[in-house]
């Protein structure tokens, strides 16, 4: 049995451009900051699951839903919408109520997957605001020590992973969140977004590591790493009110589940993309493998490289490459160029295909956008969730 | 035997009631004399069937079409023409109607004649200047049965595609999904220009209403033109049919409410067959404009749920929460 | 297998709307062939989109991009690249993205190299600044045919895929982009733009808003858009589109009166693990920026069947309507002589001097 608590607090968002957003999150102890999303929260099929909420927000009641979990109960019975006196909906789900209210949610996942969890209270202006997050769901025969267990459906379903990734989408209009942070009245139709995020991040922030201290209310990167050949699971969640086209460069993904379903009813459904579609309010659950060309020292490549001084190398006086066209190697970077390549990896950019998704507030490079990177060798304690 | 299903639609003005605003819409009428209605009638028929619909206008100074996405082989005839396949009309070498219209002032009527061949949902809408008629409220479902459909030997008793197309149900809910921009409504209306580029609707609307008026009952009287609620009520176990079809111009996701749901039809086509199930669970689906999705949801245990747009921004009128594209679903032991 | 060798260039140009207005871009000319003394003849003749990439499986494909500048933007100095969207295990030298490896500034080459193995529809664009240069209209489109037209038995045929069910007689290609037409006026006259106001009021096939969509290929009064968006076939034939979504927007489609199988997305036949044939069919095709769609009809009665956007607000031409994301399937009795127009020309053209007639090395067997 999970007992899981969460506070509701408020904070600042950090954007790349300098911007300082007001939002409110969950957070997972009660001195612990506010964070977007939510605390990756992990699971075990079959086991029961209590989630705690505690409401610290003055004025707003807040609840949690979770989509895809049915029934959840609250003090032994099944929750339930919250009306008020008037009979107006005020809440999806049994709330919190403002000022250090508390509500507690018990359920138990019947199937293993990708899930969102989500304020279901004026979740026109809470989810938006921060009050998002997901939930993994592991087989109940998961056994991360033997390959065969290491599943994201269970043994046999062809899920295996080597490392696994969990991305949450959103988008931010900084308007609402002032609005709401000031109390003031905020028209929704002119609701236009001017980030994009991974994890609550924007690029490059995006492809920091986890827990960066100046991050401190966006504690998740988005990096995805891994080594040739292996089987990296990208479970890519959409929380936020869009649908973004996620394209990840250098290779296909197999999509193997939507919504917390193996593709697997009747007949094997799971197939290969290069640009899947990340519905608002739905999640997919992708492995993405890259086993490269062939190319090494003693197997060149076909082509010359040209003096790196006729080309374009990096931008703005930085670049990830090595110098090299080889896994594992570096080259010449010209005078004046830094890189941030570290052993001779390989990137691959993943990033939202609507290409304005992928600026801060217009501006280049930004957004919902991270990398794939493939090391020649990497520690297996990269690319793992609680 | 195939029948002959015969529909008369009337092109009519009327009001459109929406939380917190009365805006005029077009909408298709039965006879000259009733409402016009939003989504417009349903027209019924069992596969094989042949749909003869007859248009008239005689209140709007535009002209006006119909046209039947997923149908194929559609004619059409006026009062002096023989039938012919539909075609696109043009104006100086530029397509101004996607199929044959009836102008205002000339002939009673047009007629489009078509062999429902094969069941499922369907739009008809115009097809001329959809950017603005469709908006204005120029819409409307067919239903085609699998033939035996009411007949309780039939294998095709009470589903949407037939035999082993895992459609059987238990309650049936159409669900129309559509955005309305007021003041497109109101310029169109008045006969005043309005340019789509501005198109930016402020109502999310389930067979033509906004929450909570999609609570109501069907052909509830305070909303003379929006007959049909999407409510559901249904016992756990009970096979829910939802029958989603966005008749709208932007791309709608719907959630079940938390609750899984199996789709078992994409644009009218069943995903199973006797040698192939390519059915699968979803929490939420995405149609695009003029797509249909169909689910069918079997509750295991009761509770309380509200089937609604995951773009939160769509569960409003126009700022306020709660409304828009959103409804109930009850489930009791 | 064969080696494809093509050279395009990066440069600028106009496209015309059928309004009457004219608009900056940016985008690739080919310039295969051309001696080096005259590639700068084709600076400021870019087209939209860009020349159409084809190859079979396997075949060595060499891509010579060479930067040519901008006539039109003296001032930008913005280096380019390609990017195959949709390569399987490319390495990042050749994936065209420049924070990652090489971009390729004014004056200078680079070549780029891929065997594919997977047949499809792909896409290409310089992943330069992307935002800007993706809406600028560096983008194409990109065909891998599979090698099963070479096999005995099948050789003179045409195929999507290695899949005897994927045969068709005529393609189309269906190039879905949009153009904000604020945004190639201010970077035209080196302005800033707010990306996150992106609100196109052009959506285009092929490159042109209707009517010009059902205009010839290669018509001499759209110099910059050689592809028409015409479908025109003759009843009973297989006729395969190739859908891409190259714009910022989701895109829904549709024919009146034909129903579309899909066959393929993403350059993957949609077929099981078993081989179960997991094709869908389709009244309205739902496509996001970054996916292709391989679809296929049989061609019905004779007829006049229109392609449309079914976000019906977005079929327009600023504001004027019907235009942008509309055309024509055309189909003819099947006796009649098949119309001339095309899709996209047959081979390699330069329209830089207005001539039509082809001037490709190579012929891909294509349109009977």
């Amino acid at each position: 049995m999970a007992t899981i608590d969460l506070w509701v607090k408020d904070g600042y968002l950090s954007t790349p451009d300098g911007n300082s957003i007001y939002f409110w999150g969950f957070s997972a102890s009660p001195d612990g900051r506010a964070q977007v999303p939510g605390p990756h929260l992990v699971v075990r099929q079959g086991e029961q699951v209590t989630v705690n909420l505690m409401n610290t927000l003055p004025l707003e009641p807040v609840s949690i839903v979770f989509p895809g979990q049915w029934p959840v109960s609250v003090d032994g019975r099944l929750a339930r919408p919250q009306y008020d006196q008037a009979g107006n909906l005020v809440s999806f789900a049994d709330h919190a109520p403002p000022d250090r209210g508390v509500i507690s949610y018990t359920f138990t996942p019947e199937r293993p997957g990708t899930f969102l969890y989500e304020s279901g209270t004026h979740p026109h202006k809470q989810v938006p605001m921060g009050l998002y997050g997901a939930l993994v769901v592991r087989p109940a025969d998961y056994d991360p020590g033997d390959p065969a267990h290491k599943t994201a459906y269970g043994f046999g379903t062809d899920t295996e992973f080597d490392r696994e990734y969990l991305l949450i989408t959103g988008e931010i209009d900084p308007e609402l969140n002032n609005a709401v942070g000031e109390g003031r009245p905020y028209p929704v139709p002119r609701f236009r977004p001017r980030y994009w995020t991974l994890n609550g991040r924007c690029a490059p922030d995006t492809m920091l590591p986890d827990r960066v201290p100046h991050l401190p209310h966006q504690p998740y990167g988005s990096m995805v790493m891994g080594q040739p050949g292996e089987k990296i699971l990208i479970r890519l969640a959409g929380a936020g009110v869009d649908n973004h086209p996620v394209h990840p460069h250098g290779n296909h993904v197999r999509v193997v589940g939507a919504d917390g379903r193996l593709l697997r009813g009747g007949t094997d459904l799971s197939g290969r993309r290069f640009t899947v579609l990340v519905g608002a309010g739905q999640t997919w659950d992708l492995v993405f493998s890259w086993t490269g060309l062939g190319f090494t020292p003693e197997n060149p490549i076909p082509t010359v490289l040209p003096n790196r001084r006729n080309l374009g190398v990096g931008d703005a006086g930085w670049t990830m490459w090595s110098g090299s066209p080889y896994l594992g190697q570096k080259g010449d970077i010209p005078v004046g160029v830094v890189s941030f390549n570290e052993f001779g990896e390989y990137y691959f950019m993943l990033h939202a295909h609507e290409e304005h998704k992928i600026t801060n507030w217009g501006e280049f490079p930004g957004g919902m956008m991270s990398m794939v990177a493939i090391y020649p060798s990497l520690s297996p304690a990269v690319g793992t969730l609680p | 035997m195939p029948a002959l299903v015969r529909k008369d639609l009337w092109v009519r003005r009327g009001l459109l009631k929406l939380p917190g605003a009365q805006v005029p819409f077009w909408g298709f009428a039965p006879s000259p004399s009733a409402p016009p209605v939003l989504p417009g009638p349903v027209i019924t028929a069992t596969a094989g069937d042949v749909i003869l619909v007859t248009l008239r206008n005689t209140e709007l100074p535009v002209p006006v079409s119909l046209m039947f996405p997923g149908q194929t082989q559609v004619l059409t005839r006026r009062p002096a023409t023989r039938w012919k396949p539909v075609s696109p009309r043009y104006e100086a070498g530029r397509m101004v109607s996607l199929t044959d219209a009836l102008d205002p002032g000339t002939d009673d009527w047009i007629r489009y004649q078509f062999r429902a061949g094969k069941p499922g949902v369907y739009l008809y809408q115009s097809g001329t200047n959809p950017g603005v008629q469709v908006q204005m409220g120029l819409y409307g479902l067919i239903v085609v049965r699998p033939l035996g459909f009411e007949r309780p030997s039939s294998p095709n008793y009470r589903t949407a595609y037939g035999a082993r197309t895992g459609t059987g149900f238990d309650i049936e809910k159409l669900l129309v999904l559509g955005e309305v921009d007021t003041a497109m409504h109101a310029r169109v209306a008045a006969g005043a220009e309005f340019n789509i580029l501005d198109f930016a609707p402020e109502y999310w609307v389930i067979n033509g209403r906004s929450y909570p008026d999609t609570d109501r009952p069907d052909y509830d009287a305070t909303l003379p033109h929006q007959p049909l609620g999407s409510a559901v009520a249904a016992k756990t176990g009970q096979r829910i049919l939802l029958r989603l079809v966005n008749a709208g111009f932007l791309n709608h996701t719907v959630t079940l409410g938390g609750l899984h749901g199996r789709v078992v039809a994409e644009d009218a086509f069943p995903l199973a067959s006797s040698e192939l199930d390519t059915t699968y669970e979803k929490t939420a689906v995405t149609l695009g404009a003029g797509q249909s999705v169909e689910v069918i949801v079997t509750p295991g245990h009761p509770g309380e749920h509200y089937l609604r747009a995951r773009d939160y921004l769509r569960i409003v009128n126009v700022s306020s929460f709660p409304g828009g594209m959103m409804t109930r679903l009850l489930v009791t032991a | 297998m064969g080696t494809v060798s093509r050279r395009y260039g990066a440069t600028d140009g106009f496209v015309m709307m059928p309004d009457g207005t004219t608009h900056y871009i940016f985008g690739f000319v080919d310039i295969t062939g051309v001696p080096e003394h005259m590639i700068f003849e084709s600076r400021g003749r870019a087209q939209l989109p860009a020349p159409l990439l084809e190859a079979y499986e396997g075949d060595d494909v060499y891509l010579t991009l060479t930067n040519l500048g901008m006539p039109g933007r003296p001032d930008l100095d913005d280096a380019h690249t390609i990017h195959w969207h949709g390569f399987p295990n490319q390495i990042p030298l050749w994936d065209g993205v420049p924070e990652v490896s090489l971009s390729v500034p004014v004056g200078r080459d680079f070549v780029y190299y891929y065997r594919p193995r997977d047949p499809g529809t792909y896409m290409y664009h310089c992943h330069f600044e992307p935002v800007e240069h993706i809406q600028m209209g560096m983008v194409g489109p990109l065909v891998v045919r599979p090698l099963i037209e070479k096999a005995p038995g099948y050789a003179g045929r045409k195929f999507a895929y290695n899949d005897p069910a994927t045969e068709f007689d005529r393609e189309y290609l269906i190039f879905l982009t949009e153009m904000d037409s604020r945004a190639h006026h201010l970077v035209a006259n080196v302005q800033e733009f707010d990306w996150t106001e992106y609100r196109p009021n052009y959506w285009l096939l092929n490159g042109r808003a209707y009517p010009d969509t059902v205009k010839p290929a290669g018509a001499a009064e759209l110099p910059a858009q050689p592809y028409s968006a015409l479908v025109s076939v003759r009843t009973g034939e297989r006729v395969l589109l190739r859908f891409v979504n190259l714009g910022y927007q989701q895109h829904t489609v549709q024919i009146l009166g034909i129903p579309l199988r899909v066959v393929g997305e993403d350059a993957r036949r949609l077929l099981g693990v078993h081989g179960e044939d997991l094709s869908r069919r389709r009244n309205t095709l739902y496509l996001a920026p970054g996916q292709t769609a391989d679809a296929i009809f049989t061609a019905p009665e004779p007829g006049v069947y229109p392609l449309y956007s079914t976000n019906f607000h977005r079929n327009t031409n600023d504001g004027s309507s019907f235009g942008g994301m509309v055309t024509e399937v055309r189909v003819s009795p099947r006796r009649a002589r098949p119309e001339r127009s095309r899709a996209r020309p047959v081979g390699r053209r330069r329209w830089s001097h207005g001539d039509n007639r082809p001037v490709g090395e190579r012929r891909v067997p294509q349109h009977p």
